[in-house]
Order: structure tokens, then C-alpha cells, then sequence
């Protein structure tokens, strides 16, 4: 897989319980509808299972659980984000299960303040940083950091 | 002392029976005495003097036969005197024990010597008949002398006893016929003492009697007289105490009451003659009245008509209602029915718009694909980045639009089921209002039927009305007939004197004052006119009197 354009100003901002993230989109493949998912069994509970993406075998994450957020059940909203993250060098697909995708926005890095060194809901390490978007804070996320557990590792291992 | 007439004649009666009585019982004693008398003459002396004959016809007898024996020779014959002298002799013995049995004390020695001469006589004449038998030759002289020595003398002595005896008993009955005519004149002297007494005694009672009883009579006669002539002011008064007084005073007091009766006549008249007049006003009053009230009643009549009209009125609008509801409630259930089917239109509506907010929101993630692919395509994606954001605007807009509609037709759906839910809850609403109706319907028919009642009602008050007018009227004529009634009672009753004639009125008032108790308000102070409290009628106010209560106030 090629490795270009890793700093695009572009980014997909999504919800997730009332706080908006955005996501760079050189990460992002594609978009989905939340099609039937195939659950997994002795998965960890932020693994929902795997879907059928053309073909291929793609697994799903809820977004919220990874998040430490409460976990609720899927709306009419409800989308799964195709990301491509990289885990030590090897190009991934993963699907997160997002409440709802926003909008594709253009924003230049410079403009990304740094996210608070104490405090807030997540971990900050896996934030990129903060962008402000009118009058709300859109949360930057680092998606490859995110994603970094070895469960999925484990899970590529276990499904290739 | 009160002594009544009965007591007077009982006394007088009493009286003069005692006298007679007393007169019959001394002459009943003095006639026993003359009896007794009697009796004693005719069987002591009488009998005395029979007994005394006796003796001297048997001495004679004697006498005779002895005579006889001397002077006979025929022994025969001496013997059949011998014989005859013995009866003699014992018929003499008996008539001397009755004699003795007769005699006082005087007589009783005369018979007892007269007992002894016989006895010699006898014994002379034995001596004689002893001689005579013997027959002697000197028997002739023997007699001769005893009969002239002895006998004759004797004979002579006893009858000179004899002689004696008739005087005693001649002087005996002298003296009875002047103790007899002592006491015929005692008795004759007593008797005329006590009846002329008696007759004294008797006339002066009968005067007494006669006088008081007839001063009474005189008295109760004048008296009755003024009476029958209307008098009433006669004063009857005695001082007797015996039944003509009680009379007179029983007569008095029948005057007196009369007296009062008049008066209580006279007023009760005069309270007639004004009560009648007043009687006579309020029947008219009365008939002016029941004239109006037939008048008020003809006005309800006419007001109870319009009211059945109004009624009958009523009951056609509220059928009419009662068939408009019932119109009512069917096209209520239709409306309900075209609401079902709108709700049912408004659902089809709001699944055919999800579908479109379906499209609208796979639109909204393709353009966002798309705006991913441009974004990535860097500057050769820019023009149709614009495009993809243009078309996920109008995904935006019409998932917007379909969502609004959506939330409309639901808002719709809801209202409309509301509205159906409210329509059929109208239906039993209206069809109850159409029973409602149905019932005002048969209460307005009532209605009618009791404002006929009513009205009939009304008539037959309208027919007592009149009669109770006609009646007042007839009232007002006898209460005026009554008033004349009244005066032709008092002309009557003034026929009587009762003596105030002057003051009649005042009396008649103040009668009429106890009559009809007005009660009389006695107050502290003045100011109210005495002519108040002669007023016929009405509250009698009597300011300047003292009573009992006035220590329950205190003066100011």
C-alpha cells in the first residue's frame, strides 16, 4: 500500500455523545451504513465482531467503548468509519462504529492547538490536538494510536 | 232567735194540741172518777139496800110461817113449815155473808148484831117448833108466851136493825151523790180555764203569723210590681229572718243579677251593633278582594295559557333538537370515520417520506464518500469536493425537510387521532344529549298536561273566588241585619230601669274593657291623653299608673 499525503488539511469530523472528533482523512477509507455484524465469540467487549466488506474480512470497533464511554445502542445515524491505520510499519483496516459522521472540513495544521496536558474525559495521548470549529472544540484524534492494542493485532492475527 | 214560719205553726199546732190533749186527759180523770163512783153506788149501796129488802121480806116470811105452826094443828102442814122456815133462814144465812161482804165498818156491827138477834130469834122459834111438837096440852099457852115474850120483841129489834141499815145506806149514797157534784164542778172550772186559755193563746199566735206573713207579701208584691213594670232600681229589704225574708232576699238577688244581666245585655248589644258594622265593612273589603283576586286569577289563567304554548312550544324545539342531534351524531361518526382514514393516509404519508429521509441520508453518506475521495485527491479533488458538499447539503436539506415532515404528519397523525378519539367520544355525548332531549321532550309534555291541570285549576278558584265575593256580600247584608238586630235588642232591653241609664256608655266601655281583656301597658311618665284609654279598640297605654314592675327600672 502506498504512504502519501500523510498530513492532508482535510479532516471528517464525528459524533460521539455530545462531543464532536475529527479524524484526519488521509485515514479514512470510506463510510458505511452499519451493516449485519458478525459477532466474535471471547472478544473483548469493544470488539462488536466483523463485516463483510466487499469481500474482505473487516473487523468493527465501537468507537465509544474504546473511548471509555458508555455503550448504547445503534441508531438510525449509527455509521461505521473505515480507517487505515498503521501498526508497526503494516497498513490495517478497521471499522469504528461512530453515532453519527458530520462533515468533511478543511482546516490548516497550524491552527491545531495543542490538547490539555491534565484533565478532560480521554486519555491525551491519543489526541492530535484541538481545532476549533465556531464555538465548539472539535477533538482531533490520532487514529493509528487509538488502535494501537495488541488486540487488534492479535485480531488481524486470529482473522488472517 | 230565728224563728221561720214552719217552726211558728209546728209551735202553735204543738201548743195547742197540748191543750187539747190536756183538756181530754182531766176529763178522761174526772169521768173515771165519776164512773168509779158510780160503780161503788150501784154495786155497794144499791145492792146493800136490795140485800137490806131481802132480809126484811124473809123476816116477814119467817114471821109468817112461824105464825103459821102456832096457829095449825095438822102436823103435816106444821112440817111443811117447819121445812120452809129452815130454807128461809139458810137463804138468809147467804144473803147476810154477801151483805158482810158489802159492809163498811159501820154496817158490819150492825149485821153482826142483827147475826145475833136472829140467832136468839130463831132459837125462840126452835124452842116454839119443840113445843108444838111435843103436842102438849099446854102447848097453846107455852108458844102464845114464848112468841109474845121472845119472839116479838126480837122480831121488832131486827127489824129496827133492819131500819137502821137502809138509813146507813141512804145517808151512804147522800153523801156519794155530793162528792160527785164537787167534782163535776172542779173538772167543769179546769176545763173552761184551759180552753179559754187555749183559745187566748191561738188567736194571738194566728195574728202574730198572719202580720209577719202578710207585711212580707206586701212587700215581695210591691216589689214584683216594679219589676213587671221594668223597674229595676227597686230596693227590697227586710229585717225577717223566716222564709218570706229569705223570699225577698232570693228576691233581691234576682233583681240585682237581672240588673246585671241587662247591663251585660246592653253592652253585649253594643258590642254586636259595632262588631256587626265592622263585620260589615271587612265583608265588603272581602268582596273587593275576591273581586280582585278573580281578576289576578283570570290574568294567571291567561298567563298559564301562554306558558302551554310556550311549553308546547319547547316540546316541538326540542324534538327538532332531539332529531338534529341524532342527524348530528351520525355525521359525527362519518367525520370520525374520514379521520381514521386520514390518520391512516397521514401513516402511508410518513412511511413514504422515511423512505425519502432513507435516500436523503444514503445521499448524505455518499456525498460524504465523496467528499472523502476529493479530499484525498488533494488539489485535483477540489471541484468536486465543492460538488459532494453541495449535494451533502442538499441531503442535509431534504433528510431536514423529510425529517419536519415526518414530524408534521406524525403531530398530524396524533392530533388526528385525538381528534378522532374526541369525535367518537361525541357521538355517545350527543346521542345522550339526544336522549336528554327525548326525556325534555316528555317533561314538556307533562309540563303541558300540568299547566292544563293548573288551569283548570285556576278556573274552579276563579268560580270559588267569585262565590266567596257573592258570599261576603251576603255577609255584609247579615252582619247589617245583625247590627239592626242589635239595636231593636237594645230598644228592647232598655225597657228595663237599671239606674245609669246616663252613664250607660261609660259603663257599656268599660264593660267592653273586661270583655275583651285589652291589655293595659302601664309606663312611667305622661304625655298620652286620658280619652286613650276609653278607646274602643286597640293598645291601651296607661302612662301614669304605678305597678309591681315599675321597682324592676330605675328612674331617671
Amino acid at each position: 500500500m502506498k504512504q502519501v499525503e500523510p498530513s492532508l488539511n482535510s479532516y471528517l469530523s464525528f459524533r460521539l455523545d455530545h462531543e464532536t472528533f475529527g479524524v484526519n482523512v488521509s485515514k479514512v477509507i470510506e463510510i458505511l451504513e452499519v451493516p449485519h455484524i458478525t459477532k466474535i465469540p471471547k472478544a473483548p467487549p469493544f470488539m462488536r465482531g466483523v463485516i463483510n466488506l466487499r469481500g474482505t474480512v473487516l473487523p468493527v470497533v465501537d468507537a465509544r467503548l474504546k473511548l471509555g464511554l458508555k455503550k448504547i445502542a445503534g441508531s438510525i445515524d449509527t455509521c461505521i468509519i473505515v480507517f487505515r491505520i498503521v501498526i508497526s510499519t503494516e497498513e490495517v483496516l478497521v471499522g469504528a462504529l461512530v453515532d453519527a459522521v458530520q462533515e468533511v472540513f478543511e482546516m490548516d495544521e497550524s491552527r491545531l492547538m495543542p490538547p490539555p496536558s491534565i484533565g478532560g474525559k480521554f486519555r491525551t495521548d491519543f489526541i492530535q490536538g484541538m481545532a476549533r470549529k465556531e464555538d465548539d472544540f472539535v477533538m482531533i484524534l490520532d487514529v493509528d494510536k487509538i488502535f494501537t492494542s495488541q488486540e487488534i493485532i492479535h485480531l488481524h492475527a486470529e482473522l488472517e | 232567735m230565728k224563728l221561720t214560719i214552719k217552726t211558728r205553726l209546728i209551735l202553735a199546732f204543738t201548743l195547742l194540741i197540748g191543750l187539747s190533749g190536756t183538756v181530754y186527759f182531766m176529763a178522761d180523770k174526772a169521768l173515771t172518777n165519776l164512773n168509779n163512783r158510780l160503780n161503788i153506788i150501784v154495786n155497794s149501796n144499791a145492792q146493800r139496800l136490795i140485800y137490806n129488802g131481802q132480809l126484811s121480806s124473809d123476816l116477814q116470811y119467817v114471821a109468817v110461817r112461824i105464825r103459821d105452826i102456832v096457829m095449825s094443828d095438822d102436823p103435816a102442814f106444821i112440817e111443811e113449815a117447819i121445812a120452809l122456815r129452815a130454807q128461809k133462814l139458810k137463804s138468809m144465812d147467804k144473803t147476810v155473808e154477801e151483805i158482810l161482804k158489802l159492809q163498811d165498818e159501820e154496817s158490819k156491827e150492825l149485821t153482826y148484831e142483827f147475826v145475833k138477834v136472829m140467832d136468839q130469834f130463831g132459837r125462840s122459834h126452835d124452842r116454839i117448833i119443840a113445843v108444838k111438837r111435843k103436842n102438849a096440852e099446854n102447848a097453846r099457852e107455852e108458844v102464845d108466851r114464848i112468841l109474845t115474850e121472845e119472839g116479838r120483841p126480837l122480831l121488832a129489834k131486827c127489824a129496827k136493825l133492819i131500819e137502821q141499815f137502809t138509813k146507813v145506806n141512804q145517808r151512804d149514797l147522800q153523801n156519794a151523790t155530793q162528792e160527785t157534784d164537787v167534782l163535776y164542778q172542779e173538772t167543769q172550772n179546769y176545763m173552761l180555764t184551759i180552753i179559754i186559755t187555749g183559745v187566748l193563746l191561738a188567736i194571738g199566735i194566728a195574728f202574730w203569723i198572719i202580720y209577719s206573713i202578710s207585711v212580707s207579701i206586701s212587700n215581695a208584691r210591691t216589689a214584683i210590681q216594679a219589676v213587671a213594670g221594668g223597674d229595676l232600681t227597686v230596693k227590697i229589704s227586710t229585717e225577717n229572718k223566716d222564709e218570706m225574708g229569705e223570699l225577698l232576699l232570693h228576691l233581691n238577688n234576682m233583681v240585682v243579677r237581672l240588673k246585671e244581666i241587662i247591663t251585660s245585655v246592653t253592652a253585649a248589644a253594643d258590642n254586636i251593633a259595632s262588631a256587626s258594622q265592622q263585620m260589615s265593612g271587612s265583608s265588603q273589603q272581602m268582596s273587593e278582594g275576591a273581586t280582585e283576586q278573580a281578576a289576578s286569577a283570570e290574568e294567571v289563567s291567561s298567563s298559564m295559557e301562554e306558558m302551554a304554548a310556550n311549553i308546547q312550544q319547547n316540546t316541538d324545539n326540542a324534538q327538532q333538537t332531539e332529531k338534529i342531534a341524532l342527524q348530528a351524531a351520525e355525521d359525527v361518526q362519518e367525520g370520525s370515520q374520514a379521520v381514521n382514514q386520514t390518520v391512516d393516509s397521514m401513516k402511508k404519508i410518513a412511511e413514504k417520506i422515511t423512505i425519502i429521509g432513507e435516500i436523503a441520508r444514503q445521499t448524505n453518506l455518499l456525498a460524504l464518500n465523496a467528499a472523502v475521495e476529493a479530499a484525498r485527491a488533494g488539489e485535483h479533488g477540489k471541484g468536486f469536493a465543492v460538488v459532494a458538499a453541495e449535494v451533502r447539503r442538499l441531503a442535509e436539506r431534504s433528510q431536514l425537510a423529510a425529517n419536519e415532515i415526518n414530524e408534521l404528519s406524525s403531530s398530524s397523525v396524533a392530533i388526528a387521532n385525538k381528534s378522532g378519539k374526541l369525535l367518537e367520544q361525541i357521538v355517545p355525548n350527543i346521542q345522550k344529549t339526544a336522549r336528554l332531549v327525548q326525556e325534555i321532550t316528555a317533561a314538556s309534555l307533562e309540563q303541558n298536561a300540568g299547566a292544563e291541570q293548573v288551569n283548570g285549576a285556576i278556573q274552579q278558584l276563579n268560580q270559588i273566588i267569585q262565590q266567596n265575593a257573592a258570599s261576603s256580600e251576603e255577609m255584609a247584608a247579615g252582619s247589617e241585619e245583625l247590627s239592626s238586630q242589635a239595636d231593636q235588642l237594645k230598644d228592647t232591653v232598655s225597657f228595663f230601669n237599671i239606674g245609669h241609664q246616663s252613664q250607660s256608655s261609660q259603663s257599656r266601655s268599660s264593660n267592653k274593657k273586661k270583655k275583651q281583656h285589652i291589655p293595659v301597658v302601664q309606663l312611667n311618665g305622661s304625655g298620652v291623653p286620658k280619652k286613650a284609654t276609653t278607646a274602643k279598640t286597640g293598645l291601651q297605654l296607661e302612662l301614669n299608673g304605678h305597678d309591681s314592675m315599675d321597682s324592676d327600672f330605675v328612674r331617671f
